[in-house]
């Protein structure tokens, strides 16, 4: 396990003893969603709500686009709720990779002219309402990636932002940058090492 | 496993990791995957960049009343269909067989392509007095398509599964989860590379499809989801 998994499962039961009298965590309102309960299926849409839109925003530039895009995320879980594998990331992060690939599938239907990523860089505002099993050490991490975001070459954050947030392949992304596949492939991997050099997750090879 | 192919493989991880890797590549990126413990540390590590990426896109609220919106789409979906309402089903599948646009609520039935494409679909079903004909996508737990489930309502009814999902081999379980909570088993998928198809007739309608599933020890559980009937309960 590396050390940023490690200190964010130790922030999660610090976290857990605190809350565990008045709020649930993000697995057992996955499973009430699953269940079928209305009142758990509301306040899982609540507690993911404002990231599920804001990503979908994020990309799609398009409020009404957007909410539909946020609404089928949240029906894809409820319908795939029991595939869902905590040992393959987060609930947050499950969501919010469906969340991309719906609204890259939207990108792609409608060919219009994307975003300009570095719209989608400007990704610095710190979470209104932190979740309650992440804000100890969230705040840590989004720091250190901002700031090697901010400092990877601008045509290495371009490339790495339209891969991760817009769904593009490093093909598309060779098409919408005029490069070459290798040099877009290159410019995706240069970033990926850096930003992971930055959370400090080791290469245990 | 040679030296060439580990390096090849250790520089498409990210690409994996980011979800943008399709194809041959997608293929060779798994099966070196399946073998090579290493190389998975190293995709996991990747992965969580990728996680920590995406939790960094800005929080917006939606609009008032959406919560109510999503709620209320769930338990009108959750309804058991009833007999009788094929009509309004085959209008819900023929929104999914026009894929997400369709659900995007765009209007698509007003150009004269899409009204000689209607009529070229009537005539097909005509063929052999069926009443529909659609399609739905079958993905992986992440929302990835990774192959198609085509559907026909006639006599018989019957359903013909298109997986694509490299490098996967060998059998693969195929099951249908009915509208009534029945499981009928319906063959095994014989995957070739990730690839493999199944034909089988229905001992009922289409609209007894609630779930299909193609499961196995290496494509893992792939599912079709039917869409709700429009306006049910």
């Amino acid at each position: 396990m590396s050390r940023l998994r490690r200190k964010r499962r130790q922030s999660v039961e610090r976290d857990q003893r605190y809350i565990s009298t008045w709020a649930l965590t993000d697995e057992s309102l996955l499973a009430g969603l699953a269940s079928g309960d209305p009142e758990q299926a509301a306040a899982f849409v609540r507690r993911f709500q404002g990231r599920v839109y804001g990503l979908a925003l994020a990309v799609l530039h398009d409020p009404a686009a957007a909410e539909e895009v946020a609404q089928e995320t949240f029906l894809r879980v409820w319908r795939h709720a029991d595939a869902y594998d905590p040992r393959r990331g987060r609930v947050a992060t499950w969501l919010l990779t469906i969340t991309r690939n719906l609204a890259s599938d939207v990108l792609r239907l409608r060919r219009s002219d994307p975003v300009d990523p570095e719209d989608l860089v400007a990704l610095a505002d710190p979470s209104p309402d932190p979740h309650p099993e992440e804000k100890l050490v969230a705040e840590e991490s989004r720091r250190a990636l901002l700031r090697a975001m901010s400092e990877l070459p601008e045509d290495q954050r371009r490339a790495l932002v339209m891969a991760a947030f817009q769904g593009r392949t490093a093909r598309e992304i060779g098409e919408l940058e005029g490069i070459p596949l290798g040099t877009a492939k290159t410019r995706i991997r240069s970033a990926m090492l850096k930003l992971r050099s930055a959370l400090e997750v080791p290469d245990e090879r | 496993m040679s030296g060439n192919r580990s390096a090849h493989v250790t520089e498409l991880l990210p690409e994996v990791a980011l979800g943008g890797i399709a194809g041959e590549e997608r293929g060779a990126a798994l099966a070196h995957l399946a073998g090579c413990a290493r190389c998975r540390r190293d995709l996991e590590a990747h992965a969580e960049v990728v996680d920590e990426l995406l939790l960094l896109a800005p929080e917006r609220q939606p609009p008032v009343g959406f919560e109510d919106q999503v709620v209320s789409r769930m338990r009108r979906r959750g309804r058991s269909r009833s007999p009788g309402r094929l009509r309004r089903t085959v209008v819900a599948l023929a929104a999914a067989l026009l894929g997400a646009t369709a659900a995007l609520g765009v209007a698509y039935l007003a150009t004269k392509e899409q009204r000689e494409f209607s009529e070229l679909y009537a005539r097909a079903l005509d063929m052999a007095g069926g009443s529909y004909f659609g399609a739905l996508p079958l993905t992986d737990a992440e929302g990835r398509s990774l192959g198609h489930v085509f559907g026909y309502e006639g006599e018989p009814s019957w359903v013909f599964v298109v997986v694509d999902s490299p490098p996967a081999s060998g059998s693969h379980r195929v099951t249908l989860l009915t509208q009534k909570g029945k499981v009928l088993e319906l063959g095994t998928i014989e995957l070739r590379a990730g690839k493999g198809t199944l034909g089988a007739a229905l001992p009922g309608k289409l609209q007894m499809l609630k779930v299909l599933r193609v499961s196995g020890p290496e494509a893992g559980v792939l599912r079709a989801v039917a869409p709700p009937s429009e306006g049910e309960g």
